[in-house]
């Protein structure tokens, strides 16, 4: 009986160090995920700003951006997830979508600002680049913790599950052709 | 990519006059303290010749006199030591300084701009100081008393530098079953302390340790978790421990941070490789510390660095300056192995 107390006893301590294990790894991953809407945030940004210096040499291209900053801003309201950061890269890429015109313009290529926004934009992709790869290690030691033995019957119990890693666009991991590029 | 040994030897102007001038002073003011010696001492044989000898009697004056070739003899040595320190440091002046300025000026970067700058300024006898040594984050222990020499300070391309030696002590009372207290001076580190301007901008602390003992799997590795813990002298205030990617950064070191986010900002994986190089290249343990947008490495190492062949010439006569050549080598590239100067982000 009273072994059989001991035995519960260490079990339910047990259950309860692993739950709290899993709601810290849990809570890192938000946090990566939160720094990740962040910076992708302050990357819009800074691209948005490019893009207003093109567009008031490329009239034509005020429309495209007016839209893209609409499609932004209902993106934004959503909650941090895997899903909303896929959309959001996809509403940058109309940004560099327009951005790419600035080499059609040296002198505003050459320009300070324009230079330090170039710089800005590095920063931030630094830094996203260091969010996302926090994100997918707290993920991975999230989603190793709940799978092994015998955390994975506690995780069960208390509905825990796997975390999606952040992967990489299909097109992003195409060989670059740079001629093809230059060529434009 | 800095000049050749060869390169730099011949454009460096040594003042060889001036320091064999130099030379020629101590070495007359050594022959005068022997000189006096040797009197003193005819002197004194003279005096027991005439007092014990001739007089037979008990005067003091054979002891005075004996006393005074005693202090002759012991000023050649003090005339000796103080003109070796004399030339040490006009050489340094006169040598070594110029020797880093130099070999800064004929140093090639890739993508040169015209707000590169290259030079550097050298103090023999000054050492970075304490506000420095409290923002590299390195050192958890108090330190009681710091010393130090071979201070150089400058730019080599965007990234303003400073590196010297420096050897810290603390204090340590302990105090026996009899109540006797006894207080020793332990070694807090011995080597070189180099700080430089980093690329990015980043406010938060991120250390990394060389491991002391490397085992990855199986006992061994908690084993060498507790030890490698034990003997961490990485700042407490960056208490959380990751991993990165990069499998054999993970095996040779700890990285210890305030931010998560902020240290893989700092960490890419190129920087990792090349750290990894760099130690590779060099046998010192060292500590890396990465704190308000400065790049801080700890050189473990009881070697004089920068004072190999002072005064020494090759067998044709020239000065041999390979070994301070190789020892600012190690510094100054730092900044073109770990690429400081390139600068495309904002800071």
């Amino acid at each position: 009986m009273i072994i059989g107390g001991i035995v519960l006893a260490v079990i339910v301590l047990y259950g309860i160090i692993v739950y709290n294990s899993v709601v810290s790894r849990r809570n890192k991953i938000k946090e990566a995920l939160a720094a990740i809407d962040v910076y992708l945030q302050n990357r819009f940004d800074a691209l948005t700003q490019i893009a207003e210096t093109v567009v008031s040499y490329a009239k034509h291209e005020r429309e495209a951006l007016t839209e893209l900053t609409m499609m932004r801003q209902k993106i934004s309201a959503l909650p941090a997830s895997t899903d909303k950061i896929t959309q959001l890269e996809q509403v940058e890429e109309g940004l560099r979508n327009i951005n790419v015109q600035v080499e059609a313009y040296p002198d505003l290529k050459a320009s300070d600002n324009y230079l330090h926004l170039q710089r800005t934009i590095n920063d931030q992709e630094e830094k996203l680049s260091a969010a996302r790869r926090t994100y997918n290690a707290n993920a991975t030691s999230y989603n190793s913790y709940i799978a092994s033995i015998p955390n994975n019957i506690f995780a069960s119990i208390f509905g825990f599950k796997e975390a999606d890693l952040l992967n990489i666009d299909e097109s992003k991991k195409a060989e670059v052709n740079v001629k093809n590029i230059l060529r434009g | 990519m800095l000049p050749s040994y060869e390169e730099t030897l011949a454009a460096l102007r040594i003042p060889e006059v001036e320091l064999k001038q130099l030379q020629q002073v101590h070495k007359r003011k050594l022959r005068t303290a022997i000189n006096w010696f040797w009197i003193s001492a005819v002197i004194t044989i003279a005096v027991c010749f005439i007092v014990y000898g001739v007089a037979e009697s008990d005067g003091l004056w054979p002891i005075l006199t004996l006393v005074l070739s005693l202090f002759c003899l012991i000023r050649i040595f003090s005339v000796h030591a103080a003109n070796k320190r004399a030339y040490r440091l006009d050489y340094k002046h006169k040598v070594v300084g110029p020797l880093a300025d130099t070999m800064l000026k004929l140093a090639k970067l890739p993508h040169e701009t015209r707000d590169y700058e290259k030079y550097c300024d050298y103090a023999p006898e000054a050492f970075i100081d304490r506000a420095w040594i409290s923002k590299s984050e390195l050192f958890v222990t108090d330190i009681d008393d710091i010393t130090g020499e071979d201070l150089f300070t400058g730019k080599y391309g965007l990234t303003e530098f400073q590196f010297s030696e420096l050897k810290m002590t603390r204090k340590e009372t302990t105090t026996d079953t009899d109540g006797n207290s006894t207080t020793t001076n332990v070694k807090v580190f011995d080597g070189v302390l180099f700080a430089a301007d980093f690329k990015k901008h980043f406010s938060g602390l991120t250390v990394i340790n060389t491991k002391v003992i490397k085992r990855d799997t199986g006992i061994g590795k908690l084993v060498s978790k507790f030890i490698n813990a034990a003997v961490s002298t990485a700042n407490k205030r960056a208490n959380q421990k990751i991993e990165l990617e990069n499998v054999e950064f993970n095996h040779h070191f700890i990285v210890q941070t305030t931010n998560e986010i902020e240290a893989r900002y700092i960490l890419s994986s190129v920087l990792m490789e090349q750290i990894l190089s760099f130690v590779n290249q060099h046998p010192h343990p060292l500590v890396i510390s990465f704190h308000d947008s400065y790049m801080f490495i700890a050189v473990y190492s009881s070697k004089n660095f920068f004072d190999d062949g002072i005064g020494k010439s090759t067998p044709n006569g020239e000065y041999n300056l390979q070994g301070i050549y190789n020892d600012l080598s190690i510094f100054f590239r730092i900044i073109e192995e770990f690429d400081l100067n390139t600068r495309i982000w904002n800071k």
